[in-house]
């Protein structure tokens, strides 16, 4: 009987009752026809045992640090070095979309952030330079669902704390799914510019570009740094130590050796690149430091998620602020509402998904949908294929947050039962539901996309097919091949004793 | 009642336009009911019930726009402490090597406190996620009277809410907050103002029922304008204007 609150959530979400009442009516009616008023007031205080969680702080504050970098110009500078680096190939400029999207990944946990940022910035570019309108739209689009799957992540994030995973093993998963999309999106654009007769791009084409003294003496130095650590970290087991563990008077003459080997490479660097390059380098030194901040935080254990997120705001207000002065005090008031007002709606959401999942678990929806399930099939390459379906179809009409927690507590638990490893399910979902936000006819992305472009959503739609092929490939490989998403967080401890080979190749290795 | 005129130009409910009433009287061939003429005329009925409708949604519209407005003050400002407090924990317990008791517990009521008072206006302008493809495929009539079932459908989850909400808030069990004592207690407030003042879990509680409060209110505008308009048509009683901080994308 009270398995019913899931067909009767399903008709209130269809005929348009926001997600938030709907989790709350359905299940809520159900109990008090069921006479389980007791179990009413226990929703309610899952809902705000739900919201009041230190976790949670993570979402405003990634939010808000997305919102700070795109004001901060940041942007700007990610772009010009995507374009030196990437942008001579023959339909440079989709390809400098692509890779800035893959940057602003690394710093944002938001697609639709991603497609604002970059949409207006480069679709006016890229239509200056010969291409249509609406492929530059659609490429915007599709390239911006990679912002929720490299780290850091929104979505990973509430997935992480609805289903009790850990966040820094979801980031640690997204990072290959994420690299995966951005060079599907690459060859596709590669072989349609073969096709279509692509315009190529200039290698630099903001010449004019200047670097003020402080900043280029912070990225001088923060480059060198980094080089550095790289080279002490790979070769730190050479040194020879004493038996105290402090460096010998040799160690100490390797260190000065590392430290003049990477200022060599500088030197070399410097003789090699023209000065335009050197100068859009140096000037996305101190933006690229962000994802290193937080991956390297978060994924070294030094720092939880809300303290990354934290730091991250304070680095981003730091550079607008006070290093590239592209940001004024006067407009702060407005990006903290805006970034206030938009996590207080997934807060919201997350509290009534803390609440349903208790339903779910009282209802034992979980176990009967997974037995109604398996007499359809249990093969697992089958299943995976039916559930990848679901998912495409729910998030081809839903925002990818809102799915996730809906359909977490239902399905993962069917999943996981199976032995498939709870991180290698938790990117399929996020994956999954990150592309519906590219999917006509709802995508959210979409329609940011035709708001900065002026192109109609529809001939967007018909643009972004190839595209969203890939992506769908990507979902398979990603799906089958369970290794793609639990290769670095078992290589950093936090899956243990997973099946990395999955069910295609696991027949082939034993 | 007001002495109106119903008929179109003469109009005196201010900029509302009466398509739908119009049609309506025309079905029933009634009369302007000052100056008796025309096509165009209304019952007292109407006449009454729309005004109504205008007099208490403007009241309603001024109160929710006035507290909705210091509510996204207080929630930015609130923000802006969230991530200095986390700041001072990470430097506290990384430079000073001391973890403070208290900087997650405030940060986290600050959130709840936050997400209370700025989600009414997310709610006001159409922020909540919702699958608008069946209405936007209605009719307008049809559509409008979806909504209102979706509108009082919300408004009774918030008001079955806020029962809970202030329960839970009023409950004889308080609990004293641990964390944010020991910062009252470290920094000698009390002792320094003379006062007896102490944090309770409760202080937490009762933003939940603040912001479902708040929300009813925006329920009731949201109903009311939309009676509104099934009365008067689309063009009727208009949205107020949205924040400027919510408006770009």
């Amino acid at each position: 009987m009270l398995t019913l609150f899931l067909p009767v959530f399903l008709v209130l979400l269809l005929i348009g009752v926001p997600v938030f009442f709907a989790m709350l009516f359905a299940p809520g009616v159900m109990l008090w026809l069921n006479g389980q008023e007791r179990d009413i007031a226990l929703m309610y205080r899952n809902i705000f045992n739900g919201i009041d969680n230190g976790v949670l702080l993570a979402i405003p504050f990634f939010m808000l640090a997305g919102e700070l970098m795109n004001k901060g110009g940041i942007t700007e500078r990610l772009v010009t070095f995507s374009q030196a680096i990437i942008g001579s190939v023959r339909g440079g400029l989709a390809q400098v979309n692509i890779l800035s999207s893959m940057l602003f990944a690394g710093m944002s946990g938001s697609a639709v952030a991603d497609t604002s940022a970059l949409g207006s910035m480069l679709i006016p570019a890229m239509e200056k330079e010969g291409y249509t309108r609406r492929f530059a739209a659609a490429i915007t689009a599709a390239s911006s669902v990679i912002g929720p799957i490299i780290p850091p992540s929104g979505i990973m994030i509430i997935y992480a704390y609805v289903m009790e995973v850990s966040v820094a093993a979801l980031f640690a998963g997204g990072i290959i799914p994420g690299l995966l999309v951005g060079v599907g999106l690459m060859v596709v654009t590669r072989a349609m510019a073969n096709r279509y007769d692509f315009p190529p791009a200039k290698r630099v084409i903001n010449t004019g570009l200047e670097i003020d003294f402080s900043e280029n003496w912070m990225a001088r130095i923060i480059a060198r740094l980094l080089v550095f650590v790289l080279l002490w970290a790979s070769l730190r087991s050479f040194l020879p130590v004493d038996g105290e563990g402090s460096l010998t008077v040799v160690g100490w003459a390797g260190i000065v050796a590392l430290i003049a080997v990477t200022e060599g490479i500088f030197r070399l660097l410097r003789m090699i690149m023209s000065d335009e390059f050197r100068i859009v380098s140096k000037r996305a030194v101190l933006p690229l430091l962000t994802p290193l901040i937080i991956l390297g935080g978060i994924l070294g254990g030094v720092a939880t998620p809300t303290e990354a997120s934290a730091l991250a705001v304070a680095y981003a207000l730091l550079l607008g602020l006070f290093v590239l002065g592209t940001l004024k005090t006067k407009e702060l008031p407005a990006i903290f509402t805006k970034a206030a007002i938009t996590s207080s709606v997934v807060l919201l959401l997350v509290g009534a998904a803390m609440a349903f999942k208790t339903v779910v678990s009282l209802s034992y929806a979980a176990e009967n949908l997974a037995a109604w399930i398996l007499t359809l099939t249990s093969d697992p390459l089958m299943l995976l294929l039916l559930i990848n379906l679901l998912l495409f179809i729910v998030g081809m009409f839903l925002d990818a947050g809102p799915a996730i927690i809906i359909l977490g507590p239902i399905l993962a638990p069917i999943f996981i039962n199976m032995g498939i490893d709870p991180v290698h399910f938790a990117m399929i979902m996020s994956v999954n539901l990150t592309v519906g936000l590219a999917t006509p006819p709802m995508g959210l992305v979409l329609f940011v996309a035709s708001s900065v472009s002026g192109v109609k959503v529809e001939t967007i739609s018909k643009t972004i097919l190839p595209f969203l092929a890939v992506e769908v490939f990507v979902i398979f490989l990603i799906t089958y091949f369970p290794a793609i998403s639990l290769a670095i967080p078992s290589w950093l401890g936090f899956v243990q004793d997973a099946d990395l080979l999955g069910p295609i190749l696991r027949p082939f290795f034993s | 009642m007001f002495g109106l005129h119903l008929c179109g130009d003469k109009a005196s409910l201010g900029p509302i336009p009466i398509r739908f009433l119009d049609k309506l009287s025309h079905f029933l061939s009634l009369h302007c009911p000052v100056c008796g003429g025309s096509k165009r005329a209304m019952t007292e009925f109407w006449e009454g019930r729309l005004a109504a409708i205008s007099a208490v949604l403007s009241v309603i519209t001024r109160i929710n726009t006035t507290v909705l407005a210091l509510g996204r003050t207080i929630g930015w400002i609130a923000m802006m402490a969230m991530v200095a407090i986390i700041l001072a924990q990470v430097f506290f317990r990384y430079a000073l090597n001391s973890a403070l008791p208290w900087p997650e517990e405030a940060a986290r009521a600050l959130m709840i406190w936050m997400m209370a008072l700025v989600a009414p206006s997310a709610y006001r302008w159409g922020g909540f996620v919702s699958i608008d493809l069946l209405a936007d495929a209605l009719p307008r009539m049809a559509r409008n009277l979806l909504l209102l079932a979706i509108f009082v459908l919300s408004l009774i989850v918030l008001i079955i809410m806020l029962g809970h909400a202030w329960t839970h808030f009023s409950s004889p069990i308080l609990f004293n907050s641990s964390g944010l004592n020991r910062l009252l207690q470290d920094t000698g407030i009390n002792q320094a103002f003379g006062t007896n003042f102490e944090f309770r879990t409760s202080y937490i509680y009762l933003a939940m029922s603040v912001c479902l409060a708040l929300m009813i209110g925006v329920s009731a505008e949201l109903i009311l304008r939309l009676l509104g308009r099934i009365a008067a048509g689309e063009d009727a009683f208009p949205t107020p204007d949205m924040p400027a901080a919510m408006g770009s994308e």
